[in-house]
């Protein structure tokens, strides 16, 4: 069956094609389309993984370019990572597939969407299957071009179609980086296969700062992907997109494409404590930063979008602080709660037609009994309370944070611990209880929609079991045959201090937005300054403005004129000077035959005499 | 027996003649009528050759056939276009006929 | 002065005369007997050149055929308002003197200066000889010339003939 793994990304590919050819007529049954072939993916990717766990990693090639020595080759790869990988990407996209149905029901253009959804898939499933860095990076272009393409879904609205080509921009600086990466690792190894790569770098082929230079160039890709500070602008933006695009793209599977390749390029890291330097600081930076806006926002999607960075911040941090597979076991259980978080959010929005700002819901717990009760789970579990799946992979992270020696940086984790669980405990305290104060009274929504939420929800409390300090299954099956270092596991008072935050964080915003104990707006009447910079994400957008955009297009509108007034002014001169021979000339076009005749002997008159002259018969 | 060269200078004569009428000449049937002297100009060439040139031999004469035929042909279509104009445009001055013009 | 020297500059003069009283007579139907002239004398040379049979053709298709065509060309169109007026044209007709003069002095000087081989056998192109050329070596050219007057003859009919309103 593992030899059959191309086929996973390969149905959701017939699908886009399907809905390409045929999706104006399937109309509505084109969700039928896509829903079918990602449940096909994710059955193969149940068996590849069973197949796997049991096996060897499997890898076919065929050479696709061959230039001098190097050959670059195509094919696929199924290793622990990739099989556990290929599990989150299918379970959610099916489970958004399904989502969409009912979310997208009354969109005229839903068979569009679910093309886009295929093809996202393929792109993200082959992005995961690529056994070498060139053919990850086609993908990830390609799951790049899905993200603008579902992000601006709704072009008609202009904050979509700016978000869009935002992301796309922004994600294109890091990408520069990645390419740059790519070719200095190619000059160094001579070879784009991961297997080649690590036995080089482990090797000790590839010179210190060379190692360095190439680590930080791949994880400027990773910072774009992964919206790491001070890339990370474009990820709350994406939020105009459709919210089940927003569960799959923009939390569980796309933006985690970072982390994956950190994860995959971890050796080239390990070599370099600098890159790892690096990555752990961004990471825990992007951490706190994007949790102290999520502390004042009030678009209940955006609040989960700034969570999202912070939660993949700290999956950075655990990376560079020698967490290999608290990191990536982080990515996978953040997958699933996050997902869930969005999808319930999805529900809350779809059931309030389209209305986003918490300050306008409340009281949801008594009208949409499952959407409250899974997204309490999910609450919980990225709060990483025991013993949902956010407490096994967060209390990894802290280890791995404690014992990589920075006292900093395990502060900033503990503290961003404590502000994840009060900004997701005051979305819920504001969002689902207390009286409804929106002007539209909501219900639950249809069983193809808290199906989703069910399964998630039940993923998000069992995630966390496959790699307990009991029994550290995903770690056996992750560090098998590589060489990723020690990894660290938490005591006793690590798991305590964990808990111990996280209900602090609950208990403060249960004080604050539950039983009003302290007013509301304190941090706003306290320290109003800090409340307006929280409020306006610390003006990057508006630095970003000043500093890059308006330049970049003040340099544009110059070449333009300079287009305009030069070149396509020697253009026009051409153009001009044989229009107006062309009018000369034809004023002799006088249609007399006998002129034509003459006009055709003296000319031959002269032709001979040239010819006479030159051959010397003359003169 | 006459040089053949004088021969050839009395066809480059009609040649040159018939075409100064072709350039000059106003009325169309003139016109055709100088094609015909240089048709005519070329055909003692031919016959020329092919009686007292280098290598005498029966080609020219086929040749000139051809000629005579083709130049039957013409004359034929070309009074007959020259008719259709004349009815059609009312006039037989070629100065007048400038439709192909810019 | 050998008689053929002689018949051959009558002929010459002939024909030449008759070319420029085609391009300078006043009336198109002294135009046109000129030119029948001008044929005769043509078919005079070919007789002198030995080709009995292309003089005959000569005669019977330029001299007679061709030249009643353009009298019926004459009759059909306008031919008694011979003048059309001032002629605007002064320069045309002093440079395609100019140029067909020139043209006429280079091939002169072309011919003059020729070196042809004097005194060669003369060649009688028999009515026999060219018959067997035609029919053998040329049948398919002939067959092509054939079509050619066929489609000549059917056009001339179609674009000369009266329009049916």
């Amino acid at each position: 069956m593992i030899q059959n793994a191309w086929l996973i990304p390969v149905f959701p590919l017939i699908a886009f094609i399907i809905l390409l050819f045929f999706g104006r007529a399937l109309k509505e049954k084109a969700s039928y389309v896509g829903i079918t072939a990602l449940a096909l993916s994710f059955i193969l990717a149940v068996l590849v993984l069973f197949e796997r766990i049991g096996g060897e990693t499997y890898t076919y090639v065929v050479k696709w370019i061959g230039f001098g020595e190097s050959t670059i080759t195509m094919g696929y790869e199924v290793t622990a990572l990739n099989a556990m990988m290929l599990i989150v990407v299918t379970v959610v996209s099916l489970l958004v597939h399904i989502f969409s149905r009912e979310y997208m029901r009354e969109d005229d253009r839903i068979h569009v969407f679910y093309s886009y959804l295929g093809l996202f898939s393929f792109s993200m499933l082959g992005l995961v299957l690529a056994p070498n860095v060139l053919q990850l990076f086609i993908f990830w272009e390609l799951v790049g071009l899905c993200s603008y393409l579902l992000v601006g879904f709704w072009y008609f609205k202009p904050e979509a179609a700016a978000a869009a080509k935002k992301a796309f921009l922004t994600t294109r600086i890091g990408d520069v980086g990645l390419l740059i990466g790519l070719v200095l690792l190619f000059n160094a190894v001579g070879s784009f296969e991961y297997s080649a790569v690590y036995s080089a770098v482990e090797a000790g082929l590839v010179g210190d700062t060379m190692v360095t230079i190439i680590a930080i160039c791949i994880f400027l890709g990773a910072v774009g992907k992964s919206a790491q500070f001070p890339l990370h602008v474009w990820l709350p933006d994406a939020m105009e997109g459709p919210t089940p695009v927003s569960a799959l793209i923009h939390a569980a599977t796309m933006v985690a494409a970072g982390v994956y390749l950190v994860g995959v390029m971890y050796p080239v890291f390990l070599a370099s404590s600098t890159a790892m330097t690096v990555v752990a600081y961004t990471g825990a930076i992007t951490a706190i930063f994007a949790a102290t806006i999520a502390l004042v926002n009030t678009d209940i999607k955006r609040i989960l979008a700034y969570s999202t960075i912070s939660q993949l911040g700290y999956m950075m941090l655990a990376l560079g602080t020698g967490g290999y597979v608290a990191g990536l076991f982080h990515l996978m259980t953040h997958a699933f709660f996050k997902a869930l978080l969005f999808l319930g959010a999805g529900s809350v929005i779809f059931a309030l037609h389209h209305r986003q700002d918490i300050r306008k819901m409340g009281g949801l717990w008594k009208r949409m009994k499952v959407t409250s009760v899974t997204f309490l789970i999910g609450a919980l579990a990225i709060a990483g309370i025991f013993p949902l799946a956010g407490f096994w992979s967060k209390e990894g992270i802290l280890a791995a944070a404690w014992e990589g020696g920075d006292m900093f940086l395990f502060i900033i984790a503990v503290v961003t611990a404590f502000m994840t669980a009060f900004y997701m405990f005051r979305l819920f305290f504001k969002a689902f209880t207390g009286e409804f104060r929106g002007d539209h009274e909501p219900h639950e929504n249809t069983k193809l929609m808290t199906i989703p939420l069910t399964v998630l929800a039940i993923l998000a409390v069992a995630a966390g079991f496959v790699n307990t300090p009991f029994s550290l299954g995903l770690e056996t099956f992750l560090t098998d045959g590589l060489h990723v270092g020690h990894q660290a596991h938490g005591e006793l008072w690590l798991a305590v201090l964990s808990i111990a935050v996280a209900l602090a964080g609950i208990g403060l915003a249960w004080a604050m937005y539950g039983k009003g104990a302290i007013r509301e707006d304190f941090l706003s009447q306290k320290v109003p300054g800090v409340h307006k910079l929280l409020l306006n994400k610390y003006y990057l957008d508006e630095l970003y403005q000043k500093v890059f955009v308006s330049p970049t297009v003040a340099i544009g509108k110059f070449f333009w004129e300079v287009d305009r007034l030069f070149i396509d002014g020697i253009v026009n001169f051409v153009g001009r000077a044989t229009r107006g021979s062309g009018r000369a000339f034809a004023k002799r076009h006088d249609g007399q035959l006998q002129t034509y005749g003459l006009v055709t002997i003296i000319g031959g008159l002269v032709v001979i005499a040239v010819a006479f002259v030159l051959r010397g018969y003359i003169g | 027996m006459v040089s053949i060269t004088l021969f050839l200078a009395l066809g480059a004569i009609l040649f040159c003649i018939g075409l100064y009428g072709v350039l000059t000449r106003r009325h169309l049937v003139i016109v055709l009528a100088c094609v015909e002297l240089m048709l005519n100009a070329v055909n003692i060439n031919l016959v020329a050759f092919s009686s007292i040139g280098p290598f005498a031999n029966v080609t020219g004469q086929v040749f000139t056939l051809f000629v005579i035929s083709v130049a039957a042909a013409e004359v034929a279509v070309g009074l007959a276009i020259l008719i259709a104009l004349y009815r059609n445009r009312d006039s037989i001055d070629v100065i007048k006929h400038d439709l192909l013009r810019w | 002065m050998s008689s053929q020297m002689i018949f051959f500059l009558a002929f010459a003069v002939i024909a030449i005369a008759c070319a420029v009283l085609v391009v300078k007579l006043d009336r198109i139907s002294h135009r046109i007997v000129a030119m029948a002239f001008n044929f005769f004398a043509v078919a005079g040379l070919y007789f002198l050149l030995g080709a009995e049979f292309i003089g005959i053709i000569q005669i019977i298709v330029y001299a007679g055929a061709v030249t009643i065509l353009f009298i019926f060309g004459m009759m059909m169109t306008e031919h008694r308002h011979i003048t059309f007026g001032n002629n605007p044209r002064r320069v045309h007709r002093i440079l395609s003197l100019l140029g067909v003069g020139t043209l006429l002095g280079l091939m002169l000087y072309g011919i003059l200066n020729l070196d042809l081989p004097a005194d060669n056998e003369q060649f009688y192109g028999s009515a026999e000889k060219i018959g067997v050329e035609l029919y053998g070596h040329y049948v398919v050219a002939f067959i092509g010339i054939g079509f050619l007057l066929t489609a000549a003859l059917i056009g001339a009919i179609v674009i000369a003939r009266k329009e049916a309103k």
